[in-house]
């Protein structure tokens, strides 16, 4: 399905990955021998600087890092799983009534500034990043099932299913040995291109403070935090910024390259 | 009004009907099952008059919450003393300062890199080079712009703000209106319907003018709902940044104050506000695409 499958990049990237952790790990003991000066700006013992109480920012950035990466590497599966099984669920059983009502309430869902529903329900809950996991979770799920759905009912029509059908194979047969498959690809690609709309919707919720609490760190924070010493502190800032591009022009490749390849493999 | 539009129109109307009948819950999980600090509980019942709050029945509660969001009454900021409705009005007018140009500025900027990247191959591989820039979230632009304002010497605090603002918020809606136009103009191009068209001795200008526009005016219209929800919604990342004292910024200033009138009445009024222009751009677009109607 994708190219980060394939061996040899599988192993640069377990390999950077290594490297970055043990340079952390020194990097961290290196840190707490000295004695944290508060505003320093980037110098050889704190490489980004450090903050208004003298945390180290690559620290924190690091950290902001493990953050982004574990929210997404828990929601992307989550509303995975559970687009699959909602959008299979109401495509198998095809109760008009039932149907027309789902597909409303998605559409109206769908229509709603999910954002602030989010808000409000993380407000209700508590701030925390377990919570904000949930409460993604839950708001990207209908959505996602809608597409499963609607890829679904178009794999209806096509002519090898009414043939498994006039064969006389079994509804669950037709859904697990040839809907599931034929949606399968295009799904696993909507899924990951909601990469970047995650961690944009996570961005937001911990630059108004209701994810990651201190003295955790996540790149939103830092952003809000960073604000009111945009010129006086800029390292404060400027960091989280660069990272968070590297971020996004990551998944803008891995999403790019997955699509490519999909085209590759539809047309030819 | 046909059948279809009846159906749609009641659903929306009985699903916004029930989310505020749930809105209301969430004051009373707040105060009783304490999730909000106790100076909140204590500035809450001031609010409703509820000076015993044990005696008093969830009901009556849940009744009068009810009626105040119902009548546009959100109660007071508890950290202003102001209305929280005067609060969300005053921002909105700020926030449509923005909100407006932006709209405009994606439709027409969008619209030109999609004919310009379909027209040229050059054109085109510049832009599949060069996505990955809109892909950039908001914050980020905000603050390299102000950061850029403030080393060329221009004052950000004057109009320039809102300009950098509006540049920041139709980044992204740029990227998807470029997207869809070159996708829907290269379908069009390629459709059995231009075929079809050409061969009843319609010239190509004539079918554009005809019909093509009006697929592409269609397109157009089902952007629109989207793009005020992701500009409403992340508002707060270019009016934070700048100052701007619209609706987004005085929703991050409720969030950290725990200004739970205000927070509530920000969401009531833009769930209200998007599914009545949900219903309108529906009604819209029912009216011009026959395609719609007719199945």
């Amino acid at each position: 399905m994708c190219s980060l499958y394939d061996k040899s990049r599988l192993k640069y990237f377990t390999g950077l990955s290594l490297l970055l952790v043990a340079i952390v790990l020194i990097y961290k003991y290196e840190v707490s021998l000295n004695n944290n000066v508060m505003f320093l700006p980037p110098t050889w013992h704190h490489w980004f600087g450090t903050d208004v109480i003298g945390n180290d920012v690559f620290l924190k950035a690091i950290y902001a890092l493990f953050v982004a990466v574990v929210t997404i590497a828990i929601v992307l599966p989550a509303i995975y799983i559970g687009g699959l099984i909602v959008g299979i669920l109401v495509s198998y059983f095809d109760n008009p009534k039932l149907r027309e009502f789902f597909l409303n309430l998605v559409h109206y869902w769908v229509t709603l500034p999910v954002l602030l529903i989010a808000v409000f329900l993380l407000i209700l809950v508590g701030a925390g990043q377990g919570n904000v996991i949930g409460i993604l979770i839950f708001v990207l799920i209908p959505s996602h099932s809608l597409y499963v759905y609607n890829q679904m009912e178009e794999a209806k029509k096509q002519d090898f299913v009414i043939a498994k059908r006039s064969y006389g194979f079994s509804k669950g047969y037709i859904f697990s040995h040839h809907l599931f498959p034929y949606v399968k690809n295009s799904f696993n690609t909507y899924t990951l291109s909601r990469m970047p709309e995650i961690l944009m919707m996570d961005l937001a919720f911990n630059f108004l403070g209701l994810g990651v609490q201190p003295p955790h760190s996540s790149f939103g924070r830092m952003l809000f935090d960073g604000l009111s010493f945009m010129f006086s502190a800029w390292w404060m800032w400027v960091f989280a910024v660069i990272l968070v591009i590297l971020l996004f022009v990551l998944i803008n490749s891995i999403v790019m390259s997955i699509l490519k390849k999909e085209e590759e493999v539809r047309y030819g | 009004m046909n059948e279809r539009m009846q159906k749609r129109v009641i659903y929306r109307i009985v699903f916004l009907a029930l989310t505020v009948l749930v809105i209301p819950l969430v004051p009373i999980v707040i105060i009783f099952a304490g999730v909000s600090s106790p100076e909140y509980v204590i500035k809450g019942t001031l609010n409703m008059d509820l000076s015993q709050m044990q005696a008093v029945s969830y009901w009556k509660i849940y009744s009068s919450f009810l009626r105040n969001i119902i009548c546009f009454d959100w109660g007071t900021s508890t950290a202003s003393g102001q209305s929280a409705l005067s609060i969300v009005s005053s921002g909105m007018l700020e926030s449509l300062k923005i909100i407006i140009p932006s709209i405009i500025i994606s439709y027409i900027i969008g619209t030109l890199i999609g004919i310009w990247a379909e027209k040229s191959k050059k054109a085109n591989s510049i832009w599949n080079k060069s996505q990955f820039i809109f892909y950039i979230p908001m914050i980020v632009i905000s603050y390299l712009m102000l950061y850029f304002l403030s080393f060329v010497g221009v004052d950000f605090l004057s109009n320039v703000k809102y300009v950098a603002a509006m540049i920041a918020l139709s980044v992204y809606p740029v990227y998807v209106i470029t997207n869809a136009l070159k996708k829907t103009l290269q379908e069009l191009g390629s459709s059995d319907f231009l075929v079809f068209h050409m061969a009843l001795g319609f010239s190509t200008d004539e079918i554009w003018e005809k019909f093509c526009y009006k697929f592409i005016v269609i397109d157009y219209l089902s952007f629109f709902e989207n793009m005020l929800i992701f500009m409403i919604g992340f508002l707060f990342f270019v009016e934070t940044p700048f100052g701007i004292h619209g609706m987004g910024y005085k929703f991050v200033i409720a969030i950290q104050r725990f200004d739970y009138p205000v927070i509530i009445g920000f969401c009531i009024f833009g769930i209200t506000l998007l599914s009545i222009v949900g219903l309108i751009v529906e009604a819209i677009k029912l009216k011009l695409d026959p395609r719609l109607t007719s199945v």
